[in-house]
């Protein structure tokens, strides 16, 4: 399977600090929440991929 | 053992060229009754793999029941995180780990793996400039 890894074409601002679910072939958002496990009961896709967005004001270390 | 390529996923970003690139993969989280897939950062400064403590809950992982860890940065600042024994596996490979990983409270990020499990168990390759990594499975 083919996977996007040009997350610009599907996150936004709106996105940032929020946990989104993306397709497997992370090329759509299937929803988007605060808080995890709401995210993914809402979504109820097993196969769902998860991450949290990081705000692109802000250079990260770790 | 063959490489595994992948690309770096990109990302807006204000701070330089409207655009940031990380090496990012697909970490699967085998729990006791589901699994969850969990976009993580590849991370050489980060010694064990940390996961959002918000996958514990998916996972029904008792905290109260977890050994503490104290995690550190380069701030100095000490946070408490959680150590439990899980199941992992990486996006492109079949086989399953078994470690103890940590879990931290508000973490900005899904996943960190770092040196101990994924820099240990892999060979590495990153190769910004093509915005590609590569994975090689390296058994000891």
């Amino acid at each position: 399977m083919k996977k996007n890894s040009d997350l610009t074409k599907i996150l936004n601002k709106s996105h940032e600090k929020k946990w989104v679910a993306l397709s497997p072939n992370r090329s759509k958002v299937l929803g988007v929440s605060d808080n995890l496990a709401e995210l993914s009961n809402k979504v109820n896709n097993k196969d769902a991929v998860y991450m949290k967005v990081l705000p692109s004001d802000t250079s990260f270390h770790f | 053992m063959e490489w595994k390529v992948y690309n770096y996923t990109v990302e807006f970003s204000e701070l330089r060229g409207g655009f940031v690139s990380r090496p990012m993969i697909n970490l699967t989280i085998i729990g006791a009754k589901k699994s969850y897939n969990c976009f993580s950062l590849i991370d050489s400064g980060t010694d064990s793999t940390m996961i959002n403590a918000d996958f514990a809950e998916l996972l029904g992982i008792d905290e109260s029941k977890c050994r503490k860890v104290k995690v550190g940065s380069v701030e100095e600042l000490t946070r408490n995180g959680f150590a439990s024994e899980i199941k992992f596996k990486v996006e492109g490979f079949e086989e399953e780990f078994k470690t103890n990983i940590i879990f931290l409270k508000d973490m900005p990020t899904a996943g960190l793996l770092g040196q101990i499990d994924f820099f240990e168990n892999f060979k590495i390759r990153f190769e910004k400039r093509d915005k590609k990594f590569y994975l090689q499975r390296e058994k000891n």
